[in-house]
């Protein structure tokens, strides 16, 4: 990766688009040179931010168009039966599905950013800080336009479901590496311990919170039912 | 250099595309499901059925109080008024060739009254009625949809809505209707009451019981001639009141709430309204178009 390298540590010149799109290029064929990059250039946190709301509530929006045409669908189909009731009231559910998204991923980016940093800073006494993590994490979710290709592609003919689930996949994978590469270069520490502070240790967290729901949810249903679950 | 910019902009090509589809995709790819046809309702199968009292035809010209009392058990029920002085009654029902046909009967007695009845197990019933009577009674459904539009011509006294089980109530007035008391009430469903009045014929209420569902109100009236006012309450559920357009107490189960200038306007429209379990919602229809009416 040597070349790639030299190119990202070379001083970039031309517009703030140009650059932008050099960079959003760069974190996906040389993630390793380019968050070197971004931890040394003090790059803003408003970008990473404004990649996040974009990515995030685009793929709400277009997830909410589902949820309008499948809305007009079904009162249009129910119309006989239901005459002139209005359904305009219905007309809430896009906004609310685009906020909850966007709102709901800025807490799980905040989350797993924070379990990573303590992982990373206190376990493996890595250096490096959390609102620097933060940022990286903001680039690494730049493969995520392939899961909106995948739901538009769903949206436009539902048969290409595979394909879409082939991007999800795609995605997902590359979102983990990048997200590894982030901690890594942020903490300086192995690419293993970053991958366990990235990765495993925010899934750890995650199961340890599902085994507490369920354990509440057994013991409320144990309740209900006198005991005998 | 080249192909890390290229790679920019694919992503950037992508965001666009899924800006511009979550834009147009309602639009351009709508989704078709197939419309539920009611027996009532098939198109080509349906039987139509009509009903007439007409003045001096076979009912008394001195006839001035019509107690209507129309009931359909699966349907709807569309109420309109006509400018017409000579009709009385005109009913209009649409069934299915298996349902069962309309049954339709009245009684003078002897003065200027008139009982009028009209039965129809499942199919949608149109009932015009005409301008120089007073219509009271009761419209019944179990199952369907009641419309009523309120307009100049429309005289009533005292009429009952009601749907005993699930289904939804439309009420327009608009200026120049008259009526003394409407009560509505249903078990499950909603229901609108929209009114769009410069003036109204003469004060009146209005009163709504819904057990499960929602009430929505839109008012638009020229608040010097027609003062509103609207009182609900919800016991399990939530009331949202537009106090731009009405002025009073507003928590979220109840309100009591009447337009600028209720107390010097001519005439009065009080609307309760009673919701079990559900919301209201209270707030001005589009704006005021003087002169407006249907």
């Amino acid at each position: 990766m040597g070349k790639p390298e030299n190119e990202a540590t070379a001083k970039e010149s031309g517009s703030y688009f140009t650059l932008f799109l050099n960079r959003i290029g760069a974190v996906f064929l040389a993630p390793d040179a380019t968050f070197s990059q971004i931890v040394s250039s003090k790059i803003g946190f408003w970008e990473p931010l404004a990649l996040i709301l974009l990515l995030i509530g685009i793929e709400g929006a277009v997830l909410a168009s589902f949820a309008v045409r499948v809305i007009s669908a079904v009162t249009n189909a129910i119309g006989p039966v239901t005459g002139i009731t209005p359904f305009g009231f219905l007309a809430f559910v896009p906004s609310v599905l685009i906020t909850m998204m966007i709102i709901g991923f800025l807490l799980v980016w905040i989350i797993v950013a924070g379990i990573a940093h303590l992982i990373a800073r206190y376990v493996f006494r890595g250096r490096g800080s959390y609102v620097q993590l933060l940022k990286l994490y903001g680039y690494a979710l730049v493969p995520y336009s392939l899961v909106i290709l995948g739901t538009v592609i769903i949206g436009i003919n539902w048969a290409t479901w595979p394909f879409a689930i082939f991007l999800n996949v795609i995605a997902t994978f590359w979102i983990v590496l990048l997200m590894s590469v982030a901690v890594k270069h942020n903490y300086d520490i192995d690419v293993g311990k970053a991958f366990i502070s990235s990765f495993i240790g925010p899934m750890l967290a995650w199961l340890i919170v599902i085994g507490i729901f369920w354990l509440w949810l057994l013991v409320a249903i144990g309740s209900f039912a006198g005991g005998f679950v | 250099m080249i192909a890390r910019a290229t790679l920019g902009g694919i992503f950037v090509a992508i965001l666009l595309v899924g800006i511009f589809y979550a834009a147009l995709s309602p639009i351009l790819q709508p989704i078709a499901l197939p419309r539920i046809q009611m027996p009532w309702s098939a198109v080509g199968t349906g039987v139509i059925e009509q009903y007439s009292l007409v003045k001096g035809t076979n009912v008394s010209s001195a006839v001035r109080f019509v107690n209507l009392n129309a009931t359909v058990k699966f349907g709807g029920i569309l109420v309109l008024f006509s400018n017409d002085p000579n009709l009385v009654l005109k009913a209009v029902f649409e069934h299915g060739s298996s349902a069962s046909e309309l049954s339709a009967n009245s009684a003078a007695d002897g003065s200027d009254s008139l009982q009028a009845n009209t039965y129809g197990a499942t199919g949608s019933l149109n009932l015009t009625l005409g301008s120089s009577c007073q219509y009271g009674g009761s419209l019944n459904l179990r199952f369907g949809a009641v419309t009523m539009q309120l307009d100049q011509y429309s005289n009533i006294g005292k009429l009952a809505i009601k749907i005993n089980y699930v289904g939804g109530v439309l009420l327009n007035v608009t200026s120049g209707a008259s009526f003394e008391h409407l009560d509505l009430s249903m078990d499950v469903g909603g229901l609108q009451l929209n009114v769009n009045a410069e003036n109204i014929g003469r004060s009146g209420t209005i009163t709504t019981n819904v057990n499960m569902g929602g009430v929505i109100v839109n008012a638009a009236v020229n608040t010097a001639h027609v003062g509103m006012s609207v009182e609900a309450d919800v016991d399990t559920g939530g009331l949202t009141v537009d106090q731009t357009y009405f002025e009073g107490t507003v928590s979220n189960t109840h309100c009591s709430v009447k337009t600028h200038d209720y107390a010097s306007a001519n005439t009065k429209l009080d609307v309760r309204a009673n919701i079990g379990a559900g919301g209201g919602i209270i707030q001005p229809s589009t704006s005021y178009v003087p002169g407006f009416s249907t």
